[in-house]
């Protein structure tokens, strides 16, 4: 009995120390090595299961780079001019609670960055948080984590858009607390200049209500992201500016 | 209560090992992508009801060391904090191993239910403290607490053949 105390005591202490190693100091090298392990065994289950959901099609076809192109084609014509992109599909998601991320088939192998937009048909949907040689953990919009700079197309404000869990509305932070915005107004993404990063006037949402009180800091207000946040398969990501 | 350690007089070692690597590895790849591939939602806590019903069969201590690692496994692949899920699911293991059980297949069910909702959930909890944000209730708790139900209910009757198989 005293040596199962023991033996709970160590693995608590050593919990603690992760918990405390992860944050000061985050190393991506062992969950990259688990993901390599991890992501075969997950897109082998999906290739299994898929006929009997609606999530995933005909894995097998979805292999051939062809079939690959042809899922792709309505997704990466929302690219902008000038950017290279990595079609991959959705293998895994993490869901638990609040959170919101995906786990795609494709890696650092085909040029895919932390940081890099990731497209679903109606837009927008995520940023890559992660990257493994054949896999990328992809934290959706939707997740608490997620911060995303915006601007409202109609008015041309600028905002940030913060996620506030899976199947809730995003979170709108607009800096001009005298912002004229309406709902039914498009949001996009604001963009950056980075070469992997998110490009601008991406779809982002649509806004679905607002606060009427503004304040000092701005306008808060919310967004429905774009559709197909929960039917995620075929992603598009933005890999660089060419 | 009539705790697990006198059910488990000696364990088959290397059994426990493969046995345990093995369930906890299935369960977290019907959890990430059979669930989601179905159509169901990945919410459903099919790695902690295995830590709950391995602990329940093979007692204190394997328990803690298969939630230790299961919940490892959960934090090297998801985006939560390193160690959180590993603390969380060596706790269930502790606990479950000192559920009260009878004969009966399904017995204990309430209480492991309970105790894989309630990991789950600290789980999430502490993972969005550790972030910076307030937890909140979204209508992931239904797929939680239906989840976690659901598990115990199919799993636990395999109980009584776990242990045998380790002898």
């Amino acid at each position: 009995m005293a040596r199962t105390r023991t033996g709970v005591l160590v693995l608590i202490v050593a919990s603690l120390a992760l918990i405390l190693w992860d944050l000061r100091a985050s190393d991506t090298a062992v969950r990259s090595a688990v993901s390599q392990v991890v992501t075969p065994l997950q897109r082998t289950a999906t290739s299994v299961f898929a006929p009997f959901g609606q999530w995933a099609r005909d894995v097998q076809d979805f292999s051939d780079p062809a079939a690959r192109a042809v899922a792709a084609e309505p997704i990466a014509a929302q690219a902008p001019p000038g950017w290279r992109t990595a079609t991959g599909r959705v293998v895994a998601a993490d869901i638990g609670g609040e959170r919101a991320s995906v786990t795609v088939d494709v890696g650092r192998s085909s040029g895919i960055q932390v940081g890099n937009a990731v497209l679903a048909p109606g837009g927008l949907v995520g940023t890559v948080a992660r990257v493994a040689d054949d896999s990328a953990s992809v934290l959706l919009v939707t997740d608490p984590q997620s911060t995303v700079g915006v601007r409202v197309k109609a008015s041309g404000e600028m905002g940030v858009a913060t996620g506030s869990g899976m199947g809730q509305d995003l979170g709108l932070s607009i800096l001009n607390p005298a912002a004229e915005i309406a709902i039914g107004d498009e949001v996009v993404s604001l963009g950056s200049t980075q070469r992997a990063g998110v490009p601008p006037d991406l779809p982002v949402g649509t806004i679905s209500g607002l606060d009427t009180a503004a304040v000092d800091s701005g306008r808060s207000a919310a967004a429905t992201p774009v559709a197909g946040m929960t039917t995620l398969d075929t992603l598009v990501i933005l890999t660089e500016r060419s | 209560m009539s705790t697990a350690s006198a059910r488990k007089p000696g364990l088959h070692v290397p059994r426990v090992v493969i046995g345990s690597i093995v369930a906890v590895l299935a369960a977290y790849i019907i959890e990430s992508s059979v669930l989601p591939a179905i159509g169901l939602s990945a919410a459903i806590p099919v790695v902690f009801a295995v830590v709950v019903v391995l602990a329940m069969a093979w007692g204190p201590t394997v328990g803690p060391s298969v939630g230790f690692g299961a919940g490892l496994l959960i934090d090297l692949t998801g985006t939560g904090t390193l160690g959180v899920g590993a603390l969380v699911g060596c706790v269930l293991g502790v606990v479950a191993a000192r559920i009260p059980v009878d004969r009966w297949r399904w017995s204990g069910a309430g209480w492991a239910t309970l105790a894989t909702a309630a990991a789950a959930l600290l789980d999430t909890g502490i993972n969005a403290v550790l972030a910076g944000r307030v937890p909140s209730v979204s209508l992931n708790l239904l797929w939680v607490l239906g989840g976690a139900a659901l598990c115990v209910l199919v799993l636990l009757p395999t109980r009584a053949w776990l242990q045998e198989a380790v002898r």
